[in-house]
């Protein structure tokens, strides 16, 4: 702060002393001379009176500057622009700012990113969504490509304090390991879970109540394999549990009460009473083991679930021939009624339902590059798209272009355009091309049976995992990484093979815990508790 | 006749032979042609799922949606035109460069060819590269892709041996005798009888054009830059994206999704089929040349 009012009034002496100087020049000649940034912008504050930029009113600029915005085409089609949006010109028309936007698909945007990092004369100004790591934003401020928005935040960012107050998250999200903030998260408001879903036609149709625990759940299974529940005519073409192998690891570990969301490769963790514990090693999951290899044993679990593909698993559960699995099919959209939402299973080592959720924010999505010519333009740009009319824009699409409001009060809309239900009712062409803050209240009611009982369940019993909220430091990444190859490997090998029968349980197990442990497991431990120390503030 | 009586000449072990060699050459015939024959096959059915010999359900639309598409157009103009310029200029640069290298009066001459030889083992590296066509002012523009891969130290070897073996010393002392200076003997004299390696660096320089993404990918923006190989990738990855999409949960309209990610799929090798074709008719003309193309080679290295 200091050192920007001696800076101010240096450029002030300056430019007196320049006018002094030339004198007959006039003032226009005076704000042309080359002078550094810094020094021509307080000319221009201080002769012309008309500053470049409002802080907190609309529009951010007086005369038109030009800033260059590197996104992502999110679209999930080869051929549509995120470019091309309409919202861009909607932000132009708000803020005053001429926008020049270059956009990729995912793919050929990693492979062009740490070039056009790596070359000044190719860099946006803004970058937005490019799907940085958080380590990488890190690496790039502390290099000094992206701009540190600590003091920035502090003075031009309106919007993002507002928001800062009002989620108990958002700071934690915004900030990286080194304790400054080099780029801003998007705020979904809605979380990601691994939740499942029962067919009651079947537990109906055998006579069962729903089950509530892990060992009623296999008393169910038991009658599932010797009658014809989906009552096909055949009584062997059941199968009582299945999943997309990734999720399926955590939606079991839920239900002996650990909550793991992320990562989805290498090594596990939970905390209980603010100890970080590895999950693999634990009683729980050994517990969660037993049962599953005696499911897999007696056939009660689909024996294609550590191998199988989407689209495998997609015919499988069309066909009727699925009692559980991760995700649910809706009777709306396909020919599989009797889809329900338990209340998430306990079982004897765990007494707690529990849906593993994702944090309701994705971290890194707007930074500014640090070589920009006009700082504070950007700043307040991205600041803007954290205000409430933007964030709308952003994350909903543009009102009477992309949706009509149906419900004034509570904000419910109905899409409008190309018709073709992308995105829930958000507008493919918008969405998910630039971070915002989606409110809570804007989020809309489910449209069918199965969407209500979701939020229901999900309402309820959904606990977000702490990983989530984790920042690391760069060694510790490094040092993760070498352990949690390995490790992680070896983890897998033994998943499956404990469930498989490949490795006895009884037997084995000593031996595997001694193994993880030597392999770095302890370690890791460590690792992760001085992150989760960190980030909670614990000494 | 002539061969019947051949067949019945033959002893039994030669005749043992024929037949395990005849097998053999079918089985390999049916290893190789089978993917591609299977990407004919999917490209005209519904559904990817169950086509194996015959299109299941036999439909025109992946065709249809190519076709109809703008992007897919340009991308093959692009394609050629890269192909074609590229190649030209490729030959320009190579060709002369090989045949001074290949001159024992040229002075410098090993030393030139240490620092080519260098870049076989040894890149640039990519971000350098990046760095450099930025400076330039290239990036984004149909130059980069024209300049940025001239030539390879591979090709270049490969025409310097020809040259090197084909061109004896003596013919350009006889040329110099009656009055001929070094670039009329090139163009007048080593030209025309250095036509199969011509053809050979063309068909190398032009497969590697056409195929080519990677370059394109880096250095250009503008959807109306790219070649069809990129046009290629992005319509895979963006089967990829939805799929994702729709195991994220991001999407409610899940069946309506399937469906653009079935048809996707078709075009997918819709494109693929499209976009071999060209050197599918090509391949058979030039295939003479690709064995001596090797040949060079395998005497000299």
């Amino acid at each position: 702060m200091k050192n920007k009012t001696l800076k101010k009034m240096m450029a002030f002496t300056l430019a007196t002393f320049m006018a002094f100087s030339a004198v007959g020049c006039g003032n226009e000649d005076v704000t042309n001379t080359p002078a550094t940034d810094a020094t021509s912008e307080s000319v221009a504050e201080t002769v012309e009176e008309t500053p470049l930029y409002n802080v907190g009113t609309l529009p951010i600029v007086n005369e038109p500057v030009t800033i260059k915005i590197l996104t992502q085409d999110v679209t999930g089609r080869p051929f549509t622009k995120a470019a091309d949006a309409g919202i861009w010109a909607w932000l132009e028309e708000q803020t005053g700012i001429t926008i020049e936007v270059e956009s990729y698909p995912a793919e050929e945007l990693k492979t062009k990113l740490p070039l056009i990092m790596a070359s000044p004369d190719e860099m946006p100004d803004i970058f937005l969504r490019c799907d940085f790591k958080e380590t990488d934003v890190m690496n790039y401020g502390q290099n000094g490509q992206l701009l540190e928005l600590d003091s920035y935040i502090e003075e031009f960012g309106t919007n993002i304090q507002v928001c800062f107050d009002n989620l108990d998250y958002a700071y934690g999200a915004s900030v990286s390991a080194d304790g400054h903030i080099y780029a801003l998260p998007s705020f979904n408001g809605s979380k990601t879970l691994v939740s499942y879903s029962m067919n009651k036609e079947w537990l109906d149709a055998i006579g069962k109540e729903t089950p509530t625990t892990l060992e009623e759940l296999y008393e169910v299974f038991k009658v599932i394999q010797t009658s014809d529940a989906n009552g096909n005519g055949d009584a062997t073409d059941e199968i009582c549990l299945s999943g997309d192998p990734k999720t399926f690891k955590r939606m079991m570990l839920s239900t002996v009460g650990i909550n793991c969301y992320w990562p989805w490769e290498g090594c596990l963790f939970d905390a209980k009473d603010d100890k970080v514990f590895f999950v693999e090693t634990t009683d729980e999951y050994k517990y969660m083991l037993q049962w599953l290899n005696k499911c897999y044993e007696e056939g009660m679990l689909d024996n294609e679930i550590f191998t199988q593909e989407s689209a495998q698993l997609k015919a499988k559960k069309e066909a009727n021939q699925v009692f559980m699995f991760n995700g649910y099919m809706d009777p709306e959209n396909t020919p599989v009624t009797g889809g329900m939402f338990p209340v998430p299973l306990t079982s004897e080592v765990s007494d707690t339902p529990l849906i593993a959720a994702s944090a309701p924010y994705q971290v890194a999505t707007g930074a500014i590059a640090a070589n920009t010519e006009y700082p504070e333009v950007c700043v307040l740009l991205l600041d803007y798209l954290f205000s409430e009319e933007a964030s709308k824009a952003a994350y909903w699409g543009l009102e009477g272009v992309d949706y009509k409001v149906t419900d004034e009060a509570n904000f419910v809309i109905e899409g409008l355009g190309e018709k073709d239900g992308f995105i829930g009712s958000r507008n493919y062409k918008t969405a998910m091309i630039m971070p915002y803050w989606n409110r809570d209240e804007w989020i809309q009611p489910a449209t069918t049976e199965m969407g209500r009982a979701l939020n229901e369940i999900q309402g309820a019993y959904s606990q977000v995992a702490f990983q989530n909220y984790l920042h690391f430091t760069n060694e510790e990444v490094d040092q993760v990484n070498v352990i949690a190859a390995d490790l992680g490997l070896y983890l897998d090998d033994h998943y499956v093979g404990f469930i498989t029968g490949t490795y006895d349980i009884e037997k084995d197990w000593d031996e595997y815990v001694k193994k993880c442990q030597q392999m770095g497991a302890d370690e890791l431990t460590k690792i992760y508790q001085t992150a989760y120390n960190r980030y909670y503030g614990i000494e | 006749m002539e061969r019947k009586r051949k067949w019945r000449n033959q002893c039994r072990a030669d005749r043992i032979f024929d037949i395990v060699n005849g097998i053999l050459m079918v089985f390999i015939f049916a290893v190789c042609f089978y993917p591609l024959y299977y990407i004919v096959v999917v490209s005209f059915s519904k559904q990817v799922v169950g086509s194996y010999l015959v299109p299941n359900g036999f439909t025109l639309a992946g065709y249809e949606s190519i076709f109809q598409n703008k992007d897919v157009w340009s991308g093959y103009a692009n394609t050629i035109f890269y192909t074609v310029a590229g190649v030209l200029a490729s030959l320009v640069v190579t060709l002369p460069c090989a045949y001074a290298l290949s001159r024992k009066d040229c002075v410098g001459r090993n030393l030139v060819m240490g620092f080519i030889m260098v870049t076989m083992y040894i890149g640039g590296g990519l971000v350098p590269s990046y760095i450099n066509i930025s400076n330039l002012g290239l990036i984004n523009s149909r130059w980069a892709i024209i300049l940025s891969s001239l030539t390879t130290a591979y090709n270049l070897i490969l025409a310097r041996s020809f040259f090197y073996t084909t061109i004896p010393d003596d013919l350009f002392e006889a040329a110099r005798v009656d009055g001929c200076g070094n670039g009329r003997f090139f163009v007048q004299i080593v030209m025309p009888l250095s036509k199969p390696i011509t053809a050979v660096m063309a068909l190398y320089f032009g497969v590697a054009r056409w195929n080519s993404y990677f370059t394109e990918m880096i250095y250009l923006r503008d959807l109306e830059k790219y070649p069809l190989s990129l046009i290629l990738r992005r319509l895979l990855w963006s089967i990829e994206a939805l799929e994702q999409m729709i195991e994220d949960g991001l999407i409610e309209n899940v069946s309506h999704a399937m469906k653009e990610v079935e048809l996707a799929g078709i075009m997918q090798y819709c494109l693929i089929v499209v976009s071999t074709i060209p050197m599918m008719i090509i391949y058979p003309f030039m295939q003479k040349y690709f064995a001596k193309g090797v040949m060079i080679g395998a005497v000299k290295g």
